[in-house]
């Protein structure tokens, strides 16, 4: 299979900061979402300087590989463009580190724009070197107007050039979306930090992080504010590689207040709160783990839910920021479990995300083609055909909450058993990383003749 | 006319104008003929100018080449012959011909403009991207002769700011060329181009290595002195701009967007002997030039005072620095300026500094701005910076207002030393000096009185026993005495864990062992590629012998993928994975009975042993626990529990004590024997007894010897001697006699074997006594090959007593020779080392597969601790993940640090790996509040290691961040730090002397009589003078009274805790009820 494919930005305009009658507009270039380039809104920053520094930030991490294997560094992929959501009352940035490893959003507020909503949809927008050099130069004297899309036929006229990046998108940067909504929906809120206080610990990291990819270091609450520590304890967040937290510093000082969310994955967001919306930093357990490698989605992808089902939540969603499942179990007179299912099976479509903030889903279509999506996780594949290959043999004393059985693989027979909450197979995949990163083809295939006969 | 059969005639015969002409003569398809011939020819002609070089005299005399004129006559030859490949071949052709389809850049132009290949455009790619200072002038005349467009791609662009200054009349060229004229801020705003105008010599390098590679011998290298290139282009931009060929304003404009796409990369560090590439400094330079008057500009200036490059962040500096502060941008300089402070590099922030001070020189009406930008400076690692921006608060009072007094306090935890009492000083408003202090040191009570006096009376319900143990009677005492120092030493005392009273045994710490086959299954397979721990190993160890006979129906379905990865071969080490232990385990479990022993070779080891004594039990069709499997979490096994497991194994007929050899026993002992007297009465169960006896919890003991009464033999005497009961003189079982002894009385000297015809090897006759052998430390500092060195530095030597020293490793050895087989055998009877586990962990190579020694020897920490000590020495300087022991033990709130722990510490929280510091201070800060380990010992330890020059930081740091724990941990450090310098008085490094401070100026902890003499030693005006002086101020008086009450209030909470949790064992509560 393809480590890559090949995607093309089609830009109408560079995206830039250009003078207009004495007044800095921002224009964001889009590459098109469901309609050909469509333009969401159209107005003015009310704090350029502080959004300035935010969208640099997250362009950053666009562009960071924060973890360079040997393999990879042969074939550098190029930095993928940001994705934007306009909901109609905020814009969503989100993107992934090159690496895959770290997934940044800020969702920037109603109120820290001032002009017209005019669509609602979904974008990449294009930060290219001149657009990052012309927002870093912008200060809080200057007025500056933001226009996502091209907005007139005008501006367009002037520079007939359409911009046109080829990158070679990785598929690892697809499933990573995928992934990535899993994990969010996983983790639980944690301590709150003062932004000096993380400020204090990002400062007693060292410059170079060698060889710590792997190391879960815990911030840890003391009596006088937050400690560094490797030990794991009740009130503390677990982060995988956290020099990767370095990627705040340039915004720390415009965040009033940093929320951390933690998980038993060792999966860790951070939630920071500026006067122009939300800043989120999602980090993958270690540097070396992607979110693409993960396989925390594969089982939702398994289907446990109808295609209907999925199909009738599916035509609710009209771009909202946030999805309340019991509201949406009541009106389609379906379970909730039916309701997080399908939530979830939608997330691994790219039709929805997850905020931690709201602990919600929100209503977003990626503008790429998901459909084949399902087709890029092998393990998946391999279950299925697994199944069809009637290599699934469920044992007798199975029950409900226990099931064990044996897959003949391709070179062995494997033993698996999964219960309410664990997996075990005894094969050299799920050996390797014990179930650290999502099941294995073995646990997916019994997953699926499980859901076979239950039907 | 050329043809294939007059070529090489052709070319000796005519000159390349000659050939040219006859080529240009020529129809396409003559041309095509000759493709052929003209490859294989220019070989020929290549190789003869190559012999015709001067270069190498020996090639040419014996070539028969007299001078330079046969050498120039060759190169003709050479060139005409590239000619005639440019001139015929097609592009696949002349790529794969290389250099020998090259020839110069005018004959090339020539032969190009005149046949004008549809493959021009990816001809000019390609030799742009290969030769681009070579046939950069090629390609742009053949645009204008040919009337062509080219596609101007980025390696264009390069070839273009590479060979541009080559040209001395550069400006002129541009000026003449309305493509470059009109593609000029195109070309400009290329950071390719950019990088090939500032750093020449690095863009080629690459290129001209490639080239190198590529073509042996490459003649087309470029050897131009680049190094004026930068400074050519800056002078060629300027003047055209001046002179009005381009616009002024966007190129200034481009200046600063190449400028901000630089501010956005760290400065690189290249190596020395590489060429600097230094594209910050040209665009700098270039910008200066370009913007005479910067006053139009001093916005975007201000953008670029955080840059993250530090040449950037400079130049924006100083463009403020050299303008008149009335003209000054103060909103965009302090939204800007913090980040200078988040620089790497100092340089930004003494100059950010500098601009803050200019500020303040002239600016009183931003004074608060100002002063909460210089708070920012706290951000910056340099104590130096640090230093600047307290002075320039203190010089210009921009500390008053509320918002800088917030900052300043919020901030104060970033100084350190001097620098923090002196920004102390500064909070005066809104009595937050007053605050700080107080808070700092009476945040878990802050109602309390500093005057307080604090009294201890212990809970009526502890057991007395163990409010001895735990220091509480110790604890109260000092409380009802009025001194401060007693109090002080009475709360970090450490407690008593190595005594056999203390319990070990909790009801809610009981281990789950392997219950079925698929646990079973499941839990092997895990550990068949990666090692198992302690415990892991010993849960399959005792699934296989309880569940070894149970076969299901499909068993072997079950266990097929185990069958399969046995017969995998490892990566690692090239071998069946059946043939590692675990995997001889594997293949054990799954043979049953019928295993083959020959195959069974787990090697010599007390682990070893056991795995046959296991093998045996199955082959006697046997099914019976491991007796040594551990009970209780720490690796406890219940001596009740021991106690009946060593009735089934009796009620079974398997005696421990009886050699019950059979033939095919003797097979797999006859292994072991290899390595033992020929005529002992060795069991492979022995092994397996003895580490059960040395896993024997300290509590329980009275009532399993109630039931072990029944056990009869040599394994009875043994275990009711373990359990408390009887002569030792009756184990007549020397290696029983030394585990049952050790068990008892891990620390004393085994009574009947003390004399001095035993070797006195540690912990098997005679305790261990650690000897600190700083010899050791310096062989290995200075060892070439320390790192992969196969022995561990033995600094924590041991002492033989009753003997000369004798080294650990000789003994080792000597056991290997066979000299002590010498001795008398019916007295002492010399078992190897495999049935003495407690010598065994004394062994200074380091750890390879499976050698996880945490749960050998429990009732006796120090020999594991010395062990992990000089673990952590070895790998001091190694910032590698693959040698860290498992710390998790360290954890256990009854595991004793305050001996050879200490040593553990004292080295663990110097070492450069970061994560391991970092767990070596949680494990320091758990021990502290469980009072598990001795300040003095710490302090001591690192008096003696100072000599080593480890690097005093990171001991600072670590202890400076323990002192912000609570006031019992900053208690610790004090005590640490005092200690210290009791020892080595004036040599104490300033960086010890200045944490002292701190704590002194925080928590009012008072100086020892020892330490204030030393203080005085230190004279002079220095830093340490003024530290020396500043400490000794208050003599011995403690100044405040409150920190240290806080401090033993949680001591004692701590110790009471522990007493309680003590009360909650479970053979306490039972022998309660």
């Amino acid at each position: 299979m393809s480590s890559a494919i090949n995607f093309s930005y089609n830009y109408r305009f560079a995206s830039a900061v250009e003078l207009n009658g004495g007044r800095h507009g921002l224009k964001l270039a889009t590459s098109g979402g469901l309609e050909k380039n469509p333009y969401f809104f159209n107005g003015r920053l009310q704090n350029p300087k502080r959004t300035a520094d935010i969208l640099l930030t997250l362009s950053a991490i666009s562009r960071t590989r924060f973890f360079s294997p040997g393999a990879i560094r042969e074939r550098l992929l190029a930095a993928a463009d940001p994705v934007v959501t306009c909901d109609g009352g905020q814009l969503r940035f989100e993107v992934f580190s090159v690496c895959c490893g770290v997934y940044a959003r800020f969702d920037l507020a109603g109120n820290a724009l001032d002009g017209a909503w005019l669509s609602k949809g979904t974008t990449n927008v294009d930060f290219n070197p001149p657009m990052r050099a012309a927002l870093s130069a912008l200060n809080n004297s200057e007025q500056v107007g933001l226009k996502i899309g091209s907005d007139s036929v005008e501006l367009i006229k002037d520079s007939e050039t359409v911009v046109e990046r080829k990158v070679k998108l990785p598929v690892r940067w697809l499933r990573s979306f995928v992934e990535v909504q899993s994990y969010q929906a996983l983790v639980k809120p944690s301590i709150e930090i003062a932004p000096s206080e993380l400020q204090k610990l990002l400062i007693s990291l060292p410059q170079q992080n060698i060889m710590q990819a792997g190391v879960v270091t815990y911030i840890t609450p003391i009596s006088r504010g937050y400690r560094l520590s490797q030990r794991h304890s009740s009130d503390s967040v677990a982060v995988g590689a956290i020099s990767r937290l370095k990627a705040l510093e340039p915004i720390l000082r415009h965040v009033s207040n940093i929320k951390t969310y933690t998980s038993e994955a060792n999966v860790s967001a951070f939630e920071l709160t500026l006067d122009e919306g939300k800043f989120f930093l999602v980090l993958s357990p270690n540097a070396a783990r992607g979110f693409s490698g993960e396989g925390q989605a594969l089982s939702d992808l398994a289907e446990r839910v109808s295609d209907a089902v999925v199909a009738k939540v599916r035509a609710t969603l009209s771009w909202q920021s946030s999805l309340n499942q019991e509201l949406l179990s009541e009106k389609l007179s379906l379970s909730a479990a039916d309701i997080k299912n399908a939530l979830q099976i939608l997330g691994t479509r790219g039709l929805v995300g997850f905020d931690i903030s709201n602990n919600a889903y929100f209503h977003r279509e990626l503008p790429f083609d998901l459909s084949v999506v399902e087709d890029l996780h092998p393990r998946l594949n391999k279950a299925r055909k697994l199944v069809e290959q009637g290599a699934v043999k469920i044992a007798g004393n199975s029950s409900e909450n226990s099931i064990t059985a044996n897959v003949r693989g391709e070179s062995s027979e494997y033993l698996v058993q999964i219960k309410e909450h664990s997996f075990r197979c005894t094969c050299d995949w799920h050996v390797k990383h014990e179930g650290q990163r999502g099941p294995c083809s073995h646990v997916l295939a019994v997953e699926l003749k499980a859901q076979e006969i239950a039907k | 006319m050329i043809t294939a059969e007059n070529l090489e005639k052709f070319v000796e015969q005519n000159g390349t104008d000659v050939v040219l002409q006859t080529l240009k003569s020529m129809s396409e398809e003559e041309r095509v003929a000759i493709r052929a011939t003209a490859i294989r020819t220019v070989e020929f002609f290549r190789f003869r100018e190559m012999v015709a070089r001067p270069s190498i005299p020996e090639l040419r005399a014996a070539n028969g080449i007299i001078d330079d004129a046969n050498w120039n006559q060759t190169k003709e030859w050479y060139e005409s012959a590239k000619a005639i490949v440019l001139y015929c071949c097609d592009l696949q052709e002349l790529k794969a011909a290389g250099p020998n389809g090259l020839p110069g850049p005018d004959t090339a132009l020539h032969v190009l403009r005149e046949r004008k290949p549809a493959w021009l455009d990816k001809w000019c790619s390609i030799t742009l991207s290969t030769w681009p200072t070579v046939y950069w002038h090629t390609i742009v005349e053949l645009e204008k002769f040919c009337k062509t467009e080219l596609k101007h791609t980025l390696d264009y662009y390069q070839a273009l700011a590479l060979g541009l200054p080559s040209r001395s009349d550069m400006e002129k060229f541009i000026n003449d060329s309305p493509a470059l004229k009109k593609e000029f801020y195109k070309f400009l705003a290329s950071p390719t181009t950019i990088r090939a105008m500032a750093a020449p010599s690095a863009v080629l390098r690459p290129i001209e290595s490639n080239n190198l590679l590529r073509y042996v011998s490459a003649s087309l290298c470029d050897t131009t002195n680049l190094d004026e290139h930068p400074k050519r282009w800056i002078r060629c931009i300027t003047n055209l701009v001046e002179q009005g060929t381009l616009d002024r304003k966007q190129i200034v404009n481009l200046s600063f967007q190449a400028l901000a796409n630089a501010s956005e990369e760290a400065t690189k560090r290249t190596a020395s002997y590489l060429p600097k590439e230094s594209i910050a400094e040209f665009l700098c330079s270039l910008n200066d030039n370009l913007c005479p008057d910067k006053n139009a500009y001093l916005a975007k200036y201000a953008s670029l005072l955080g840059a993250t490059n530090s040449e950037v962040s400079i130049y924006a500096t100083n463009v403020f620095l050299d303008t008149k502060t009335t003209d000054l941008p103060l909103d965009d300089i302090f939204s800007n300026l913090p980040l200078a402070f988040h620089n790497r590099d100092k340089a930004p922030a003494a100059a950010a500094i500098s601009l803050l001070r200019k500020l303040a020189s002239t600016s009183c009406a931003q004074s608060e701005a100002i002063g909460l930008a210089a708070i920012d400076a706290f951000n910056h690692k340099s104590k130096a910076i640090h230093k600047d921006a307290i002075k320039l608060l203190e010089k210009y009072e921009l500390y008053r207002s509320d918002s800088t007094q917030m900052k300043l306090f919020a901030s104060l935890d970033l100084l350190e030393g001097i620098n923090r009492s002196s920004a102390a000083k500064l909070l005066t408003s809104l009595n937050q000096q007053q605050d700080a202090k107080t808070q700092l040191s009476s945040e878990e009570s802050p109602g309390s009185a500093d005057e307080d006096t604090t009294v201890f009376y212990a809970p009526e319900n502890l057991h007395f026993k163990y409010m001895e143990l735990s220091g509480i009677t110790s604890l109260c005492d000092a409380s009802l005495s009025t001194s401060k120092e007693g109090l002080a030493a009475a709360a970090i005392a450490p407690v008593n864990l190595v005594s056999m009273d203390g319990p070990r045994l909790h009801a809610d710490q009981r281990i789950n062992l392997v219950e079925t086959v698929d646990d079973l299954v499941f839990l092997l397979s895990a550990h068949l590629n990666r090692a198992p721990s302690a415990l892991q190993l010993e849960l399959i160890l005792d699934g296989i012998a309880r569940l070894w006979k149970i076969r299901d129906n499909n068993f072997e379905e079950k266990t097929q993928s185990l069958r399969h990865t046995l017969e995998q071969i490892d990566p690692l080490t090239q071998e069946p994975i059946g043939s590692s232990p675990m995997g001889r385990l594997g293949h054990l479990w799954l043979a049953g009975d019928k295993a083959d022993a020959t195959k069974l070779r787990f090697g010599n080891t007390p682990l070893a042993s056991r795995c046959y004594s296991l093998a045996e039990r199955m082959h006697a069709g046997l099914v019976l626990p491991m007796l040594a499997t551990p009970t209780h979490s720490g690796g406890w096994l219940d001596p009740l529990v021991l106690v009946r497991r060593l009735k089934d194994y009796q009620d079974q007929g398997r005696l421990v004590d009886a050699d019950q050899a059979s033939g095919w026993q003797k097979l797999i002992q006859n292994t072991i024997k290899a390595f033992t007297k020929p005529k002992d009465d060795y069991s492979n169960d022995d092994a397996e007894f003895i580490q059960a006896l040395l896993r024997l919890a300290p509590d329980g003991r009275t009532v399993a010897l109630e039931e072990a009464r029944s056990i009869s033999g040599l394994a009875g005497k043994t275990l009711r001697f373990a359990l408390g009961e009887g002569d030792i003189t009756e184990i007549d079982k020397p290696p029983f006699a030394v585990a049952a002894f050790r068990s008892h009385t891990p620390r004393g000297t085994c009574p009947n074997l003390a004399d001095n015809s035993w070797p006195h090897l540690p912990d098997v006759v005679y305790p261990a006594v650690y000897t600190y052998n700083s010899d050791a430390i310096v062989k290995f500092t200075n060892d070439r090959y320390k790192t992969i060195a196969l022995r561990l530095p033995d600094f924590l030597t041991i002492k033989q007593i009753g003997h000369a020293s004798v080294s650990l490793q000789n003994s080792f050895e000597r056991f290997g020779e066979g000299i002590e087989a010498n001795r008398d055998e019916t007295k002492f009877v010399m078992y190897p080392q495999h049935l003495s586990p407690t010598l065994k962990i004394h062994g200074i190579f380091r750890n390879s597969n499976l050698d996880d020694w945490s749960l050998d020897w429990l009732q006796n920490k120090e020999p594991l601790l010395a062990r992990m000590a000089k673990n952590i020495l070895h790998n001091i300087n190694s910032i590698g993940n693959d040698w860290q022991d498992d710390y998790s033990i360290l954890f256990d709130p009854d595991f004793p640090l305050d001996e050879n722990g200490s040593w553990f510490l004292s080295l663990a929280l110097v070492t450069k790996h970061d994560d391991v510091r970092r767990l070596a201070l949680d494990v320091l800060i758990a021990a502290v509040e469980e009072q598990r380990v001795n300040a003095s010992k710490i302090g001591e330890n690192i008096a003696l290691l100072l000599e080593h020059k480890f690097t005093i930081l990171r001991w600072t740091k670590s202890f400076r961040e323990l002192a912000r724990i609570s006031q019992l941990h900053a208690l610790f450090a004090w005590q640490v730090l005092i200690t210290l310098l009791e020892k080595i008085g004036p040599t104490c490094p300033i960086g010890f002397t200045e944490l002292l401070l701190e704590l002194k100026e925080e928590y009012g902890f008072g100086v020892t009589v020892v330490a204030l003499e030393q203080l005085k030693l230190i004279s002079g005006s220095g830093k340490a003078a003024t530290l020396a002086k500043k400490l000794m101020a208050d003599g011995t008086t403690w100044s405040k009274t409150r920190p240290l009450n806080e401090a033993a209030k949680q001591s004692f909470a701590s110790r009471v805790a522990r007493v309680e949790r003590w009360q909650r064992s479970q053979y306490f509560v039972e022998m309660q009820s």
